[in-house]
């Protein structure tokens, strides 16, 4: 079975079966364009770090057989994909805000769509039902508008709490 | 933090009209462009603190998980998410007299609801360019739909919530709008009215559109409403009308006849559909490729069905004996095309005869809900059919003729299965647990049913007992349904799933339970054979039956 040699942004290798990530579509085309044939060769991954890569590849391991391939995914609206989390995904996907943040770009970069949803649909789910001030803390995210705008924008969003 | 808040701040000041954001077309992301270079020290571990590292792309991915309302409230967070709202997803505005500012500072808004504003603009519309659906609820007031609809002209959903058309009289605005002659909705795509009864304001509404809107591309309009009126549709299919005479609904309907793709109206569990082909030039009368009627097929639509060649979908509803043989007539035109047929109705000792679907190669549903009428010739039905519901008599010789014929079959259900008259020995007629088996055989079958059959028409007990006794292979699932009357239990029901793991080939077919019960059930003490049955109790209720069709 054919292997390839991943190499994190911190410089690490990782050996990999080309069957485990071939749900990686970014990948797939750096195998291609690289014309790597000899299990030696290295795929390098700028974005990637070793901790990150590692989780990366225990999803795809444990997913390698359930995947659709990727050219049947672009057909379908991306309502119909949004199925419930596993409880292996759910176990999975439990870590650090950091982590997860990682991980989601390292999916994005990588071009992995069932691990970017996963990821995408775990923060949209911590998002959902808090209030602004809540999110902001949770994400450490500095709150940029003036004052103005936030009467504007609290205007604007009336109907949201009309209900 | 500190270095987050700075990197932050750094991306908005230079500007959030930088990639990698996105350009957006009617709620859709179309393309992003993601710089390297960006994406590359977006990436850099130092930097991947928190949420907003994520580059906007993420972001779009995490906000399209949320509700359009949950969305919006998040425009309140920080202005790098605001955008992403805005920009990629659209905001929503209500706008009523009391917020009536906001029609003149939302310039992102893509979805506005105008809620009883009778506050009058005439200019100065500041989302004008950018919105795309356009609801108006309550109260309109004619000059404001004039002015507004002459604004946004870029509109492709317009929709009326429980409106009522205000023409003011005595104001000085009252007049206005009232000479226009047409406004053009070229973008128009799609026509939604929502009421809880079909009033003069929604007569209103069709004849403001038909005398003063002008379209292009209209192809969808909906009307939910709990009393949809009688329409006569056959209009639709005339060459000429008389607009003096012509319903106001029919009459914008005809206007829309070029591009008009989908009519849909009445409650949303019990809609009349017509959805047409895709028109083509000089093609009369319009063709349909769905046709669904509820509650029942009237008399004078018949001459609609006379001219239709390219039918897929025919849901009649309820429908007189007196018109079978006109549909039978549209089932054989149309046989070529049929995908899925369903009828209603009551009959009382009619037949109806399935022989008329033998040269539908594309059938694959079939409903055929006529009570008091004897059903024959199942056996004809085309191999293809996956699933068909039967509703009144069926002899049992016809029941084994399909469990003999039609292969295709992957649901079955029986429903009031009934008594044949003209048989005598009642015990020998039954559904009994050798006809059961064979279907259970159909090679493609994942459900089996028989709902609402009593007794008289089927072997409860046998089937019961053998089911129970198999319950525990692999892929086969069953349940039983029980009416309550005088404090008892009886069986009337008993629904079959098969799934992939259940193995036709390596089944015995042979194995025949040897004891016997009741067919009512005590359900205070436990029955030693329901062990491993979930008993769904329910009453089921018979479909409508139409007032004025018997």
């Amino acid at each position: 079975m054919p292997f390839v040699n991943l190499e994190s942004s911190d410089g690490d290798l990782v050996k990999v079966d080309v069957d485990v990530i071939k749900c990686s579509v970014t990948i797939n085309a750096l195998i291609e364009h690289l014309g790597l044939e000899d299990d030696n060769e290295v795929v390098p991954l700028q974005n990637v770090g070793t901790e990150t890569l590692h989780k990366v590849l225990a999803w795809a391991k444990h997913h390698k057989d359930d995947l659709p391939s990727v050219d049947d995914d672009e057909d379908d609206p991306p309502r119909e994909r949004r199925t419930d989390i596993t409880t292996w995904d759910a176990n999975f996907i439990k870590m650090e805000q950091i982590q997860l943040f990682d991980l989601i770009l390292a999916a994005n970069y990588l071009d992995i769509s069932g691990l970017l949803d996963l990821g995408c649909k775990i923060v949209a789910d911590m998002i959902k039902g808090k209030t602004a001030d809540e999110i902001r803390t949770m994400f450490n995210i500095v709150n940029d508008l003036t004052p103005q705008e936030q009467e504007q924008i609290r205007k604007e969003n009336e109907w949201c709490e009309e209900k | 933090m500190a270095f987050s808040n700075d990197h932050n701040a750094e991306q908005d000041s230079s500007g959030y009209t930088d990639p990698p954001v996105i350009l957006v077309n009617d709620l859709e992301v179309v393309t992003f462009e993601t710089q390297d270079d960006q994406l590359a020290s977006e990436n850099n571990p130092e930097n991947c603190i928190g949420l907003n590292n994520l580059i906007s792309e993420e972001l779009v991915k995490i906000f399209s998980f949320l509700s359009q309302e949950e969305r919006q409230k998040l425009r309140t967070v920080c202005r790098k998410w605001q955008n992403v709202v805005d920009i990629v997803f659209g905001m929503k505005i209500r706008v009523k007299n009391s917020t009536s500012d906001l029609v003149k500072v939302c310039p992102h808004a893509v979805e506005v609801e105008l809620n009883s504003m009778t506050q009058p603009f005439e200019s100065g519309i500041a989302f004008a360019q950018t919105v795309r659906k356009l609801m108006l609820t309550n109260i309109v007031v004619t000059y404001n739909l004039v002015s507004f609809l002459n604004a946004c002209a870029n509109i492709t959903h317009l929709g009326f919530t429980n409106v009522i058309l205000d023409l003011p009289i005595n104001d000085p605005w009252s007049q206005f709008g009232k000479d226009s002659t047409n406004i053009p909705l070229d973008s128009l795509e799609s026509l939604e009215i929502k009421c809880f009864t079909f009033t003069e304001g929604v007569v209103e509404i069709m004849n403001f559109l038909h005398d003063k809107v002008s379209f292009k591309r209209l192809k969808d309009v909906i009307i939910n409403v709990q009393n949809p009126p009688v329409i006569p549709y056959q209009v639709m299919f005339q060459r000429n009308i008389n607009p003096a005479t012509t319903h106001p609904l029919v009459k914008l309907l005809v206007k829309l006849r070029p591009t008009l793709r989908k009519f849909l109206i009445g409650r949303p569990n019990m809609p009349t559909i017509l959805k047409f082909q895709y028109p083509e030039k000089d093609e009369f009368p319009p063709q349909l490729e769905h046709l669904e009627i509820h509650p029942y097929f009237r008399e004078e639509w018949s001459p609609i069905l006379r001219e239709q060649n390219g039918l897929k979908i025919m849901n009649l509803g309820s429908c007189n004996v007196s018109r079978w043989n006109e549909i039978q007539g549209a089932v054989m035109t149309n046989a070529s095309c049929l995908e899925s047929f369903t009828i209603g109705g009551l009959s009382f000792g009619q037949i109806w005869d399935c022989a008329v679907f033998q040269t539908c190669s594309l059938l694959r549903n079939l409903s055929i809900e006529i009570s008091h009428s004897n059903k024959v010739n199942l056996a004809m039905l085309p191999l293809q059919l996956k699933n068909l519901h039967v509703f009144g008599p069926v002899p049992k010789y016809e029941i084994t003729a399909v469990a003999e014929t039609l292969v295709g079959l992957e649901s079955l259900k029986f429903t009031h299965l009934g008594r044949i008259a003209e048989f005598n020995n009642a015990e020998e007629d039954k559904v009994n647990l050798d006809v059961f088996k064979a279907l259970l055989q159909l090679p493609n079958l994942k459900s089996l049913m028989f709902v609402t059959c009593s007794t008289i028409s089927i072997d409860w007990d046998m089937i019961s007992l053998w089911c129970t006794s198999v319950a525990g292979t692999h892929g086969f699932s069953f349940s039983e349904k029980y009416f309550q009357t005088h404090g008892e239990y009886f069986r009337n029901g008993i629904s079959v799933e098969l799934t992939d793991e259940f193995k036709r080939d390596a089944f015995d077919w042979s194995s025949v339970p040897m004891l016997a019960i009741s067919d009512t059930v005590d359900m205070s003490t436990p029955d030693p054979f329901a062990s491993s049955i979930v008993f769904h109790v329910q009453h089921l209720d018979p479909p409508a039956v139409p007032e004025d069709d018997v």
